[in-house]
């Protein structure tokens, strides 16, 4: 049985970390809209049955200097024939060029980290993507309230 | 500030996949009455620490009530830290699941003096945190509640 993080928890004191650093309100929106932002990706390619992590897919996907579309079309790459990402996946998509995009990009690494180390600790269990994706729904609303 | 804690709902539904129905109810009965219990002595007492004492108590008196052991506690607590009968909805397990009912307590009364840690560091003032702990205990005792309604589907 392997143990998992409480994600909602490690957001709340990197949130507190950069209020005491008197971060940007701007910052602090990123970061959780990145964090929700990679779990959507992450399920995206959890849905489409790849079930391992991939650092390479994930470092593209958070990669703030290129324009979303070369990112895209990089990241597809990776995806099996007639499935893509899904653009609406990007949660306020503004952030990612903007002057708080270093944050947004932490945030979309953790997030679909841990839906990867989510899975690893259902995968065990009956229907680990089926639990993962339940889970992830319920955490992306804790990260909401959050905010 | 604070350190990571691991998801307590996801280690619960690893630690119930292997009992059968009534053992999960009984373990989710239990770790919502651990929970309660832990953050009410948080908040009422500031107690941060695990109380290992309760769950050694009730397991050396196996035939009484579950009424009656309470009782017996709450009239032992020099420092307040009481316990409630209301507060356990699994008294219906303390008969056929007792084992599983109070593994579940156990790890109730393990996870809130761990979240408050977590979330605690030398600048930011313990009252604060506190109610940290408790909205954050709410959301999990919440979905505790939402599993077993489930469950009882």
């Amino acid at each position: 049985m392997s143990d998992v993080y409480d994600l909602t928890v490690r957001a709340k004191i990197r949130l507190d970390q950069m209020r005491a650093d008197t971060r940007h309100p701007a910052d602090m929106n990123a970061l959780v809209y990145g964090i929700m932002t990679g779990m959507n990706l992450a399920e995206d390619r959890l849905k489409v049955g790849l079930d391992k992590m991939s650092e390479q897919v994930m470092n593209c996907l958070a990669n703030w200097s290129r324009d979303l579309t070369q990112v895209l079309v990089n990241a597809n790459l990776t995806m099996p024939e007639g499935k893509s990402f899904d653009v609406d996946s990007f949660v306020h998509l503004s952030y990612r060029r903007s002057a708080s995009a270093s944050f947004y990009a932490e945030g979309l690494r953790l997030g679909f980290q841990y839906v990867y180390d989510l899975y690893a600790a259902f995968a065990d269990m009956d229907d680990p993507r089926a639990l993962t994706l339940g889970h992830t729904k319920r955490v992306k609303t804790l990260l909401i309230n959050i905010l | 500030m604070g350190y990571d804690i691991f998801d307590i709902r996801v280690v619960t539904l690893q630690s119930i996949k292997s009992f059968d129905h009534d053992g999960q109810l009984a373990y989710l009965s239990g770790l919502l009455w651990g929970l309660r219990v832990s953050a009410k002595w948080l908040e009422e007492n500031g107690c941060t620490t695990y109380n290992e004492e309760v769950g050694a108590f009730f397991q050396a008196r196996p035939t009484k009530k579950l009424f009656e052991i309470v009782d017996e506690w709450n009239s032992l607590q020099k420092n307040g830290l009481l316990l409630s009968v209301g507060d356990s909805f699994g008294g219906v397990w303390r008969l056929s699941k007792e084992t599983i009912f109070f593994t579940g307590f156990e790890a109730g009364l393990q996870y809130v003096p761990k979240l408050y840690w977590s979330l605690s560091d030398d600048s930011t003032e313990k009252a604060k945190i506190i109610i940290l702990v408790k909205d954050y205990v709410r959301e999990i005792r919440n979905w505790v509640r939402e599993t077993i309604e489930n469950l009882a589907i």
